[in-house]
């Protein structure tokens, strides 16, 4: 039989896209990382490892990987819960389902920056509708709370531009942004689960709802789970616009929403440093690669049950 | 144990309406098999008498006690799914376990690392419980795998375990058997009779499939388009059909329908030879008669076999007759010498015919001829 190169021709074109739009830009990247490289000049130095040196040891990346971190460990566990939440209670109606779909849904499908500007004005510090309706609490029985009685006698808190606050204020509306997707993948996960094992559950006695959760929604949502989980990650990794909406001017309060798609945004193209921008950015593709992994490791471990 | 009774059970599934007005009591520790065609409401009915489903109307008692409201986890039932309903994420000793977890174990005595501790001693007795089941079911060799890694066969087991490890006061089985290749299927046939003499509690089965029921029960009830047709021993049912649905779905090969007439007289005739007396009808009616109730002989009807069937230990003949182009299938003994397109002469056993009216209804001899009509 004579020697086909047919295979060739079929792996080829996807060959050719996958090196030229991913790998060639990740590989420019990380050599990019090690140089001092900056747009519009001719040529570069090698720094070796000083790009990275820097980003573990100067205390504006320690407050990078604080914001980041900070965003990430609240924005996703709050917004894999409140999404199983509103899709189990959503499933459990036979009216208004759709309805209720629709409402939560809609902050994904909206334009980010435009519900930035509606949140800046909602959580401005005096004609903003969030501290308005706390100032109406003050005098009853809400004032017991310490908090709230220190917020009625000098004012509540400056949501956006208190250093305290900012990155919890972010991490909020991340969530309100994002719980709605996570909501639709579980109802896709829950339709998915036949109901004859309710039926099982129900002969073998499982008569709360918590006991019907435990034996056979949330493993039978075990790889829906999984997906949900990295993808928030990723997401969450991710977020740039609502930071680039509320401080153009940079991370916010003395940095304290300072997270990585902004600084490598900031120091790769508002401040043309390729060289630490690239190395951030490497950095960035590590953690995604790292939770990429575990993802894998755990579809194929844990949840796949066929 | 418990005997069970339903009474006047009706249910639509909004405006077609599935069962009507059904009446069933099965005694303590018997073997009921509800079958017919699918869509004839007898899953249904088995999802009623579980609970799975609400009846518009009618009341399901169990030992005399009414649960018509009492929900599926309160009625101390245990069924067996046609899917398995195993859960995936647990291996086949925690599928067993689990409904001796969620009935005899407290919640705290349920809680993960906790529980364990708490209820230590129980814990061994249930486990000791599962082994028993298995062992009965001889799946003790594969309690520590997933539903994922056995085969048909295995999974069918290990969800026949799950429900037989309590005690419950009746099995409720929806076609079992029906995902299992043939010959397992004949096999487990076998062994659900045997299990059920030992166990000797009551079993409620559904299957489309009559041989099932004819080969396991000790009663089955023939349902079609919503009603139970008729209920009775095996022997009763093949024999002594009520109804034209009936003997048309009980038996393999199919029972042979003719055309016969009542005349005036109240003579029954068929091929224009007198077969026997029935009364109240007149006119053309339909002649039943099973495959072994026709014979081979020098005269009567004759007709061509078209077709010949070899099970080995017999063998099923197809004859086209020449008088109306009538199939006519019989059984012959295996050595016969008979080949496909002879011409032979056909007679039968006008004692096990059947006269059904145009509605269906069966009509009685009052007297009958000679054994056999030429």
């Amino acid at each position: 039989m004579p020697r086909s190169y047919a295979h060739l021709w079929f792996i080829g074109p996807a060959l050719f896209l996958m090196v030229v739009i991913l790998l060639l830009p990740i590989i420019l990247a990380g050599t990019l990382s090690f140089t001092n490289y900056s747009l519009g000049n001719p040529g570069a130095d090698w720094v070796g490892t000083g790009n990275y040196e820097r980003i573990f040891t100067r205390s504006a990346y320690e407050k990078m990987f604080g914001a980041t971190f900070r965003y990430v460990f609240v924005v996703v566990p709050l917004t894999v819960a409140l999404g199983l939440g509103a899709a189990l209670l959503i499933h459990s109606l036979t009216r208004f389902g759709d309805l209720y779909k629709t409402i939560y849904f809609l902050p994904v499908m909206a334009a980010l920056i435009a519900m930035a500007i509606v949140w800046e004005f909602a959580l401005h510090p005096t004609v903003g509708i969030v501290n308005a309706t706390l100032e109406r609490g003050c005098g009853t029985f809400l004032e017991r709370w310490s908090w709230y009685a220190q917020g009625c006698a000098r004012t509540f808190p400056l949501w956006l531009t208190d250093r305290d606050y900012a990155i919890w204020t972010v991490a909020f509306i991340g969530v309100w942004q994002g719980f709605g997707f996570n909501m639709v993948l579980y109802l896709a996960g829950l339709t998915s689960i036949p109901r004859e094992l309710y039926h099982a559950a129900e002969m073998d006695g499982a008569k709360s709802g918590w006991d019907r959760f435990r034996l056979v929604t949330w493993p039978m949502l075990g790889p829906t789970t999984v997906f949900v989980v990295t993808i928030s990650f990723i997401r969450s990794f991710q977020v740039f616009d609502t930071v680039e909406a509320f401080y153009p001017q940079g991370g916010g309060p003395s940095k304290s929403v300072y997270v990585m798609m902004f600084a490598i945004y900031e120091k790769a193209i508002q401040q043309n440093l390729m060289g630490i921008g690239a190395a951030i950015t490497i950095v960035f593709l590590c953690f995604v690669m790292f939770l990429t992994i575990i993802q894998r490791w755990l579809v194929e471990r844990r949840t796949h049950y066929v | 144990m418990a005997n069970v009774e339903l009474t006047g059970i009706s249910k639509s599934f909004g405006e077609t309406s599935v069962l009507e007005d059904v009446d069933l009591q099965i005694a303590d520790g018997e073997f009921v098999t509800l079958v017919g065609p699918s869509g004839c409401g007898k899953s249904t009915l088995l999802r009623i008498l579980a609970g799975l489903e609400a009846a518009d109307q009618g009341q399901v008692l169990i030992d005399g006690r009414d649960v018509t409201q009492v929900r599926p986890a309160n009625r101390n039932l245990a069924m067996v799914f046609q899917s398995y309903a195993l859960y995936p994420h647990l291996s086949v000793a925690e599928n067993m376990m689990t409904p001796l977890r969620l009935r005899d174990l407290s919640r705290a005595e349920r809680l993960p690392l906790l529980g364990p501790l708490l209820a230590r001693s129980k814990m061994g007795e249930l486990k000791a419980q599962v082994l028993d089941a298995a062992q009965t079911l001889k799946i003790d060799h594969l309690l520590a795998r997933r539903p994922g890694e056995l085969s048909g066969g295995q999974r069918q087991r290990a969800a026949l375990g799950r429900a037989l490890v309590r005690d419950p006061v009746a099995f409720l089985m929806d076609e079992p058997l029906s995902n299992l290749d043939a010959a397992l299927r004949v096999h487990m046939r076998a062994e659900l009779a045997e299990l059920h003499r030992r166990l000797a509690t009551t079993f409620v089965y559904v299957t489309h499939d009559q041989a099932e029921a004819l080969t396991m029960s000790d009663r089955m009830a023939v349902m079609m388009g919503g009603k139970i047709l008729q209920i009775g021993p095996p022997d009763e049912i093949y024999n002594d059909p009520h109804h034209l649905e009936v003997a048309k779905f009980v038996g393999s090969p199919p029972i042979n329908l003719l055309p016969g007439e009542i005349n005036g007289a109240g003579t029954v005739t068929l091929f224009d030879a007198p077969i026997g007396h029935a009364r109240g009808h007149n006119g053309a009616v339909m002649i039943g008669l099973r495959p072994e109730a026709v014979f081979l002989a020098a005269q009567g009807p004759r007709g061509r076999v078209v077709h010949r069937e070899n099970l080995g230990s017999e063998i099923y003949l197809h004859v086209m007759l020449e008088q109306g182009a009538h199939r006519v299938v019989l059984r012959t003994a295996p050595m016969t010498s008979v080949a496909l397109g002879d011409t032979v002469g056909l007679s039968i056993d006008a004692a096990r015919a059947l006269i059904f009216d145009p509605d269906g209804r069966r009509l009685g001899f009052t007297e009958r001829e000679l054994e056999r009509i030429a």
